[in-house]
């Protein structure tokens, strides 16, 4: 926690001002597993941003590295940005400008969104991060991925407690700038571990549903079979839970909670990774090269497996999570049922009682105790089934 | 005469179990073109500027009254993005009735409308009925697509065609009612030529599967 709390006193570290010695020296130990281990159960509010920064492998361990990366890294986005912003208008690139241009005002949360300086800000990100990623482009959904990242790094300089009300316009543009870098190349990262889910025909998302149908079915069958009787296809409502990372399935705070322990890959409970990959039909996505080259001086960093391996067994918690409401609807069937020669048609109707109750489920009011609840529980699952492939199998 | 179940939830109105017929019921066209729009008027009569972009497919029920029938519709709502197409098209079969979508307003959406067309007939079953409908009707000063071409593309795709404005309610409930009648005639005309072929099961659409046992008094 030392470590963390040093953290909070350097918040400008990266920012050109040379930390303490002692700062230095703990901040050094911050990239370590101690603060793996510490961020998988949440992040402090006030050392979220670094610990982040830290985390996702865009800054170095070493502090007095630091300022010196984020210059290079800023300065490197503001050079594509140089580059390829003013084509967005050409002919090649205009369809996907003009998608990121109608998707932008389509986003939550709105009153943030909507301020021109914001939605600049996730234009520019997204088109230069589409550019540059030709084998999936633009895809929707990308752009939900940006705001948690934006949201986290904007409330250092925000003083507002809700960031919904927050002013842009009144941050200073250099720190906004910063912002827009820092933001672009910790989304980049996380893009680069789940980039099949957004390629051509998203081969990433139809895989991890398969698995998530496959994992459901073995640690409970009767929410599996009932799914199945009543002709729900995991493919109608688990397809947006890969493709928007549960972002659209929880409020905003939970997913920033969530994506704490996402970003720290999971302690692995089983021996190496090559025993852990298969997973009975479906195998789990193959370690990835590193796509970002600059990782090469991260060493420490943490892969970003959390996005994708993790992020099943959080699904089939979710899932599961509503187990009592999802059998609820048999006592429902079994009544309609008696009227035999309709029986085809009231499946049809649990089909989509069911669909509707999951694709609007009650999460208004969650916070960080449910989400920590779903994050014990995913490990737990992981723990028993991901290098089980056989276990409670049929 | 038609009138619409009021409920601000397909939650509460698809708990019922009352009802003769069910279709099913695709919304489908380029991204923004306003299909959310549109359903959330006719499902819940409500418009906001601010809907967010659906992702794969959403899904809402509505039960309305037809020809004495009670009809209950389950209406798919899909994402535009061509990205999205093979998650989407999977969707096709067993659906009785598309609704295709363009904005009168974005020229590109309406040169999509063949393309869209093509997709139905590779992916959905024979009989399926469609409506061209050329949304966003309210806002005439930016129109670019002239109803006259909508109406000509319509009949060179055989589709029926409405212009219709989900913010100013234009045309909303009419466009499903004219597609639930579309589909009713077709249904009865399939039991008139009493070809086992139509009246069955065909091409396994799950949804088929279970419309066939009400199909047998089909009076609409």
């Amino acid at each position: 926690m030392c470590a963390l709390v040093c953290g909070a006193h350097c918040p400008a570290a990266g920012r050109g001002s040379a930390p303490g010695e002692s700062a230095n020296a703990c901040l050094f130990l911050l990239a370590t597993e101690e603060l793996r281990k510490l961020s998988w159960s949440g992040i402090p509010k006030p050392v979220r941003p670094m610990t982040w920064k830290l985390l996702s492998g865009y800054l170095p361990a070493n502090a007095e590295r630091r300022p010196a990366t984020l210059q290079r890294k800023q300065k490197e986005y503001f050079a594509f940005v140089e580059r390829y912003y003013d084509s967005r208008n050409d002919e090649a690139h205009q369809d996907t400008y003009r998608q990121i241009h109608i998707d932008i005002p389509r986003m939550s949360p709105e009153a943030l969104i909507l301020q021109p300086k914001v939605t600049e800000i996730f234009e520019r990100i997204l088109f230069i991060w589409a550019i540059r990623h030709p084998a999936s482009g633009y895809v929707q959904g990308i752009n939900d991925l940006v705001t948690p990242f934006f949201v986290v790094f904007i409330c250092e300089h925000v003083e507002v407690d809700d960031v919904d009300a927050a002013d842009i316009s009144r941050v200073p543009p250099d720190v906004l700038c910063n912002v827009e870098a820092d933001t672009f190349w910790c989304m980049s990262r996380l893009l680069d571990g789940i980039q099949d889910n957004y390629t051509f025909a998203q081969p990433g998302i139809q895989m991890k549903v398969k698995m998530l149908e496959e994992l459901v079915s073995r640690i409970d069958e009767p929410v599996h079979r009932h799914l199945d009787q009543h002709e729900v296809r995991y493919l109608q409502f688990a397809f947006r839970w890969m493709n928007n990372l549960l972002m659209r399935e929880v409020p905003l705070r939970c997913t920033v909670r969530l994506w704490d322990t996402y970003q720290v890959s999971p302690p692995c409970p089983a021996p190496p990774r090559p025993r852990a990959a298969p997973c009975a039909r479906g195998r789990l996505p193959a370690e990835r090269p590193r796509l970002c080259p600059s990782a090469r001086s991260l060493p420490r960093a943490a892969e970003p497996e959390g996005f994708s391996r993790f992020h099943l067994y959080v699904c089939a918690a979710f899932l599961l999570r509503w187990r009592k409401d999802i059998l609820e609807e048999r006592d429902f069937q079994v009544r309609a049922q008696p009227d035999a020669p309709r029986r085809g048609v009231c499946q049809g109707l649990a089909c989509g009682e069911l669909l509707l109750f999951l694709q609007n489920l009650p999460t208004a009011h969650w916070d960080d105790e449910d989400v920590s609840l779903l994050l014990a529980e995913a490990y737990r699952l992981k723990f028993a089934f991901a290098d089980a492939p056989n276990h409670y199998k049929k | 005469m038609a009138s619409a179940t009021d409920s601000r939830y397909g939650q509460k109105e698809s708990s019922d179990q009352n009802f003769d017929y069910m279709f099913k019921i695709l919304i489908i066209g380029n991204s923004s073109v306003g299909k959310t729009s549109f359903l959330f008027r006719y499902a819940d009569d409500s418009f906001t500027p601010a809907f967010v972009s659906t992702v794969g497919i959403d899904f809402k029920v509505k039960t309305i009254y037809r020809n004495d029938k009670r009809i209950k519709l389950q209406i798919w709502d899909t994402a535009g993005q061509e990205r999205y197409r093979t998650i989407t098209t999977a969707y096709y079969r067993g659906a009785m009735g598309f609704i295709l979508m363009y904005d009168i307003t974005n020229e590109e959406s309406f040169n999509a409308v063949q393309d869209w067309s093509t997709q139905i007939k590779t992916y959905s079953w024979d009989n399926a009925q469609v409506l061209l409908v050329g949304n966003k009707c309210d806002m005439e000063d930016e129109r670019v697509v002239s109803s006259e071409r909508g109406r000509q593309l319509a009949d060179h795709l055989g589709f029926e065609f409405f212009e219709a404005s989900a913010k100013d309610n234009i045309n909303v409930k009419q466009t499903f009612e004219r597609l639930v009648d579309v589909i009713c005639e077709k249904m009865s005309e399939s039991l008139d030529t009493a070809d086992p072929a139509v009246t069955g099961a065909k091409q396994g659409p799950q949804l088929t599967d279970q419309q066939a046992p009400p199909h047998q008094d089909c009076a609409c």
